[in-house]
């Protein structure tokens, strides 16, 4: 016995240490074996849609902790409105990094409607308050078509026009507003009239069945928002006028919503002088929207906000017996991209490489930097170049995410790097904010090759005149040559003031922070 | 020894079941269990601090206002609100910082505890850089009080601009490259001081420098400027001369200074989208500045497929324009040419071309990805404009 013990101390005394770090490593496996299967295949699901977007190097974040549950405590509705909108051309969530913890896209936006229409099998009805992009030029209206097409694809019954898409041509509208299998369209709007449509291609409402229950939805353009209007296609009409005018049609609605592109407090206004209505969506809501909907009148009647960028959608639950239900649902990552939308996402993002960057975005301009067209100072060269006497920043720069900036996106499924909105910030010699190109920047991997990555002048500025200048042999104009290496210098101050974050904004960049990330790409000098 | 040995590849093998058998069952060592303290959070937030025994006393949350209204905000103005925490309960109260809506600046909340009846200030700072008429942000702090685990802050308010751009773009759309054209925005105050603009010049050879600039008192009732509750109003007229722009895309703005010395200038937005003379029309065809994109989808290769389309030309050199056949990729597919005639009294000459997948053609697939890049069809002219068309084909050959 006494020989047995010392033999199992002797053994132990030996494997003390790789057992101790055996045991801890098991241990720690089992912590992190999820409680909640579902959690465990969200956590799944996630690191699939990472891959997608190329976030894998995030944080971990559990959605519904952060930004809490949904529908607790309802009961299954006579019907569910789901009510979306103000995209703001956020046709995926803010930005494409760090999805966990990021909001909004039409991906997730199906991926509610499938969870409350099948899994749950709620009688659903959609609508859209419109607001489908916010900027303009011809990637614009193609995410205009692309949404257009998304909506009718997910089954809205009812999709308003909003300021920003009144921008656009009526030829872009009515390609976009028709289904190509004839279909009628689902867009709606009481004072609204473009050239070119009659009351078919645009009607004044949209009645959804769903079950025996009616729904009658119209929208109109706010006077409010009629100073922001510039387009020679759009008529607009008093919004009071047309809302008496329509509402006979919506007689025989159990259930009626306007669709508002108003502020906030012509949409009240509207809201307590037609009390038709029993929802009120206003365009004049805050960028976050509230938690709860408020009354109107102090009745059961509801003035929803739905936020800006699409992050966002409302729920009006309706039972026989008032009062309905609201919830707020962030569209985040408990909810995941449907094939249905990824494949409208990889049609775009093919139709964006078909057109190329020349058709998308502006003509390339002279940096700011630049004396006017063709002045070397305004030149891209690239960050080899700078690395040919900057050797120490080159290899601080060739350790962090800004040098594979491109290849980022190239991995991505589907692939980004034809999308203008995307390369402004993942390649050289654009401006990050406007989304276009300088002159000399970034066109394409084939052509310039040496512009790939976010590199050093694009906080530096266009290196071309610098490196000529110190290039020369013997060295000539040393004033001038001084002048370039001035205008090269970059302090920390003006980095974390003005440059960093015109591509780490919150869209895209929600967690940086300039303290943290600042010692990762810091270099001194020359070398 | 051997004995040992064994003896001790034995409890290792137990300790392995065990931990195994607790993972498919999906059971923690640490229980995230809310009546356990121990130094793992609460379920899966890493926010929350770590909640006292429940049978214990707790602490308890107040606030003295979760939600504070900034009234109006200049845009790029910062400002901040202090909220103040207090400890209502009987055990040790802790903060945490949590999520933000927006880039807020959360003061840190400290790592001590709160004493009972204690507070701390927890001031939230905001910057308001987005042009939303109205806002409404989120901060949340996380505590160990089971009860209030999250308190949301919110704060909201409105942008206050006292000079606004009505509309705020100058948007040229599609519009010729031999077109004039011109766009009015008007710039409203709410000052007392009537507006003055002074332009700044733009950048030599610039966009905004082909334009002719003109500013002029707004008139003095209209209902904009009763919407907008201005006082005054400058409209800017931005004329742009025919032939100064090819086709394509364009950006830029125009600066003009006020009068006013807390105003920053006022920056308008110039976008210009000039079409070329020749513009093609027809089935599934999307046009762009450089020519445009036809989509055949899905071709039964033994039936083929025929599309017509038209080159519609305007401008002074519409009679003289002639159009041919430069490339195709790929080679099977046929591009013909077909006679022009004048339409609309001779404004404008048409000339029609048809895109043929031709019978018999074999499988292939030209769908626009990486893959499969889209077929492609180059028609050279003789437009000073728009030397030539390229047009992308989207079709796949069954």
């Amino acid at each position: 016995m006494a020989r047995l013990l010392c033999s199992i101390r002797g053994s132990v005394h030996q494997l003390i240490w790789p057992l101790a770090a055996a045991l801890v490593v098991f241990v720690a496996g089992c912590q992190r074996s999820v409680s909640d299967p579902a959690a465990a295949n969200n956590a799944r699901e996630n690191a699939a849609e990472r891959d997608s977007y190329g976030g894998s190097h995030r944080r971990s974040i559990d959605p519904v902790a952060l930004n809490g549950p949904i529908f607790e405590g309802w009961e299954r509705p006579k019907l569910a409105i789901v009510i979306t909108g103000e995209q703001d051309g956020y046709l995926e969530p803010c930005g494409c990094a760090g999805l966990d913890n990021q909001k909004g896209g039409l991906g997730r936006r199906h991926a509610l409607l499938d969870e409350l229409r099948t899994k749950r099998g709620w009688p659903v009805v959609a609508i859209d308050l419109g607001g489908q992009i916010r900027r303009y030029g011809p990637q614009a209206d193609m995410k205009f078509r692309y949404a257009a097409d998304a909506l009718r694809a997910m089954g809205y019954g009812a999709v308003a026009l909003g300021l920003a898409d009144l921008r656009l041509g009526a030829d872009t509208i009515l390609l976009a507003a028709t289904a190509p299998d004839g279909t009628p369209t689902n867009f709606v709007s009481a004072n609204v009239k473009l050239a070119g449509f009659d009351e078919a291609s645009l009607p004044l409402v949209q009645r959804v069945e769903v079950g025996e229950t009616i729904v009658g939805i119209t929208s109109i353009l706010g006077v409010s928002f009629h100073p922001q209007l510039d387009n020679p296609d759009v008529t607009t009409s008093s919004p009071e006028d047309a809302l008496a005018a329509v509402l006979p049609q919506l007689t025989d609605s159990d259930f009626r919503v306007l669709l508002a592109h108003a502020s906030r407090e012509e949409s009240r206004a509207l809201a307590e002088r037609f009390t038709e209505f029993d929802i009120v969506v206003t365009a004049g809501g805050a960028d976050e929207p509230p938690r709860e909907a408020a009354r109107i009148d102090g009745t059961n009647r509801l003035l929803v906000e739905i936020g800006h960028k699409g992050m966002y959608a409302a729920v009006v639950g309706l039972y026989d017996e008032p009062p309905p239900r609201y919830q707020r649902v962030p569209l985040d990552a408990r909810f995941h991209e449907t094939a249905a939308m990824k494949k409208i996402m990889t049609d775009y993002q093919a139709e964006l490489r078909a057109a190329g960057f020349d058709a998308l975005v502006p003509q390339p301009t002279p940096h700011p930097r630049a004396q006017g067209a063709g002045d070397p100072a305004g030149q891209f060269v690239g960050a080899e170049r700078c690395g040919k006497c900057h050797t120490k920043a080159h290899a601080t720069w060739k350790k962090v995410a800004h040098s594979h900036a491109t290849d980022t996106l190239t991995k991505l499924s589907p692939p980004r790097q034809f999308d203008p909105e995307c390369i402004s910030c993942h390649a050289t010699g654009w401006n990050p904010q406007e989304y276009f190109r300088y002159e000399t920047g970034f066109e394409s991997l084939e052509r310039t090759p040496l512009l790939a990555g976010n590199g050093c002048e694009n906080c530096h500025g266009p290196g071309g005149a610098h490196a000529t200048a110190e290039e020369a042999r013997p060295a000539r104009d040393l004033v001038r040559r001084d002048q370039l290496r001035a205008a090269m210098r970059l302090t920390k101050s003006l980095a974390e003031d003005q440059h960093c974050v015109r591509c780490h904004d919150h869209d895209n960049s929600p967690e940086f922070n300039f303290t943290r990330y600042w010692p990762n790409v810091e270099h001194r000098g020359m070398d | 020894m051997k004995i040992g040995w064994i003896l001790v590849v034995v409890v290792l093998a137990a300790i392995t079941g065990l931990a195994v058998a607790l993972g498919y069952r999906g059971v923690t060592l640490f229980s995230d269990r809310a009546d356990l303290v121990g130094p793992i959070p609460i379920g899966n937030d890493p926010c929350l601090p770590p909640l006292p025994p429940a049978d214990g006393p707790q602490p308890k949350v107040v606030v003295d206002a979760e939600s504070y209204d900034f009234g109006e905000m200049e845009l790029h103005s910062t400002r901040s609100h202090t909220f103040v925490f207090r400890n209502a309960g009987q055990f040790p109260l802790l903060l945490r910082k949590g999520e933000t809506t927006c880039k807020c600046t959360l003061s840190d909340v400290g790592a001590a505890e709160i004493p009972p009846g204690g507070t701390r200030d927890v001031t939230l700072e905001f910057k308001l850089e987005e042009p939303t008429s109205t806002f409404r942000q989120e901060a949340t702090i996380c505590t160990n009080d089971r009860n209030r685990p999250k308190v949301v802050l919110t704060i909201t308010g409105k942008i206050s601009a006292s000079v606004v751009v009505m509309p705020q773009f100058l948007l040229f759309n599609k519009i010729g490259a031999n077109d004039a054209a011109t766009k009015t925005v008007t710039v409203y105050s709410t000052h007392d001081e009537p507006l003055q603009l002074t332009p700044r010049s733009p950048a030599e050879g610039s966009v905004a420098s082909r334009f002719q600039w003109q500013t002029k008192p707004a008139p003095a009732e209209t209902t904009d400027m009763h919407l907008l509750s201005a006082k005054s109003g400058v409209q800017v007229v931005a004329e742009l001369k025919p032939g100064l722009l090819r086709p394509g895309n364009y950006a830029d703005k125009i600066v003009f200074d006020t009068n006013y010395e807390d105003v920053p200038p006022v920056e308008i937005p110039i976008s210009i989208r000039i079409d070329s003379d020749l513009t093609v029309i027809g089935p599934d065809f999307r046009s762009s500045t450089k020519g445009g994109r036809v989509t055949f989808g899905k071709v039964d290769g033994a039936q083929g497929a025929s599309r017509q389309f038209k080159i519609m030309v305007k401008g002074p050199h519409r009679d003289e324009v002639d159009v041919r056949v430069a490339e195709v990729v790929p080679s099977e597919l046929v591009v013909k040419i077909g006679e022009k005639k004048q339409i609309g009294a001779g404004a404008v000459v048409e000339i029609p071309f048809w895109v043929e997948v031709p019978r018999g053609c074999p499988p292939m697939t030209h769908l626009a990805t990486e893959a499969s890049p889209a077929g492609k069809i180059r028609l050279d002219t003789n437009h000073p404009d728009t030397p030539q068309l390229e047009i992308s084909v989207i079709f796949a050959v069954q």
